[in-house]
């Protein structure tokens, strides 16, 4: 059943203030869950990258105009965050785009006019700050082009905490990262949904499941926690083959 | 290839990584309704992906109006505490380091930057189509939320 979304309404300063709050909040939950740390989504069009964003910021108030005004919030948010977590057990991603693609995605994110000075900028406020890490989300579109490299280059010199890329990364794709220095720890998302022992996987040099794009958003748990592992889908294939065999010989099941 | 380097250990913070390879955030919106409270389902799902060297969770709504997509799980209420708190506790059995990804969708049901860019938001409103691997319904599905209401 669809029902008709809300109409949007902007922030009021006020507004923005109590959001740094209930970022501070749900810092205090996360610890009282046992959570590790806390990664800042700051990425993919959603509420932090509207702040940073030239093309969404409209604002008027501290929030909005200068680059300085616009990583505020992140700011205030980071800051809020570290004081709960401590700012080594902070991470945040940002999807820092250089071109866009035909694809109607709104939160695939936002290609700034300057994307490399804008994060940058950004990247060396939360190496001020003392992250744990940085979470560069590629663009993951078929046939996506890269980060330049020139980019990967700045960004490690530019932060000294961790570095961690994801978006259609391939094996082959992290080591060359890794053999460049250029990052230190690589997501690899649809392979994971489909291979729960997906570093065992990798290790071994064994075949992967493929993922089954109906299942992975909503619905039960077919295409959630059904996928096998490798020692899992080998031993299936012995049983399967030790129950055909009688049958294969004529003899009556 | 020879891809022993995405198994060498790391630091990150205070913990210490068993190798390189990580589980980035993704929405797969199976948490229990009503209420997006994470459930035994999230704590197998997560349970069995342990081996990673690092896990950054699901993007999680730190209240309400940051909710984006249907049945995603949030981290304001108690009873989604305690959800997070069975997976944190299944992921730390099997040695794994997790991480929450949290904040605010900024999308048509919540507070935004800035004045909505309508266009966008009259492209949401359509019917969602199915599409490869990467639409994602915003509201309806052909599975109901509580027929995927697993016991918590």
């Amino acid at each position: 059943m669809l029902t008709a979304p809300s109409e949007p309404e902007a922030l009021t300063t006020a507004g923005v203030e109590d959001l740094v709050e209930r970022y501070a909040q749900a810092a205090r939950n996360a610890l009282a869950a046992g959570l590790d740390g806390v990664e800042l989504h700051c990425a993919n069009g959603y509420l932090v990258n509207q702040f940073l964003s030239e093309h969404t910021n409209t604002r008027t108030d501290r929030y909005g105009g200068s680059l300085d005004n616009r990583l505020r919030f992140l700011e205030e948010i980071v800051d809020a965050v570290a004081g709960i977590f401590g700012a080594e057990r902070v991470g945040v991603r940002f999807s820092p785009l250089f071109e866009s693609t035909e694809e109607d995605r709104v939160y695939l994110g936002l290609v700034e006019s300057d994307p490399h000075t804008t994060y940058l900028t950004a990247i060396e406020r939360l190496e001020q700050a003392g992250v744990a890490y940085v979470s560069l989300a590629e663009a993951d579109w078929d046939n996506a082009p890269d980060l330049p490299e020139t980019f990967y280059r700045a960004v490690r010199e530019t932060f000294s905490g961790c570095l961690l890329y994801a978006g259609r990364y391939t094996p082959e794709k992290a080591l060359w990262m890794r053999e460049r220095g250029y990052g230190d720890l690589f997501a690899f998302g649809r392979p994971f949904i489909a291979n729960p022992d997906l570093p065992q996987r990798l290790y071994h040099g064994w075949p992967l499941n493929d993922v089954d794009p109906a299942t992975m958003y909503g619905g039960t748990d077919v295409g959630y926690i059904d996928y096998p592992t490798y020692a899992e889908a080998a031993a299936e294939a012995n049983i399967g083959a030790a129950i055909d065999a009688p049958a294969e010989e004529g003899s009556a099941r | 290839m020879n891809n022993a380097a995405l198994f060498e250990s790391v630091r990150l913070g205070p913990y210490t990584l068993k190798n390189r390879i990580v589980l980035p955030p993704l929405t797969r919106s199976r948490s229990s309704q009503p209420g997006n409270v994470p459930n035994d389902w999230m704590v197998e799902y997560y349970s069995q992906r342990a081996g990673a060297g690092f896990m950054v969770t699901e993007g999680t709504q730190i209240e309400p109006r940051g909710q984006g997509y249907a049945w995603t799980p949030g981290i304001h209420s108690q009873a989604q505490i305690a959800g997070w708190r069975a997976v944190t506790a299944a992921v730390h059995a099997r040695g794994g380091v997790i991480f929450s990804s949290y904040g605010m969708s900024g999308g048509s049901r919540t507070a935004r930057c800035s004045r909505a860019v309508r266009r966008r938001s009259r492209r949401r409103r359509s019917a969602p189509t199915r599409s490869a691997s990467s639409s994602r319904p915003h509201r309806a599905k052909a599975c109901s939320p509580r027929q995927a209401n697993p016991r918590r």
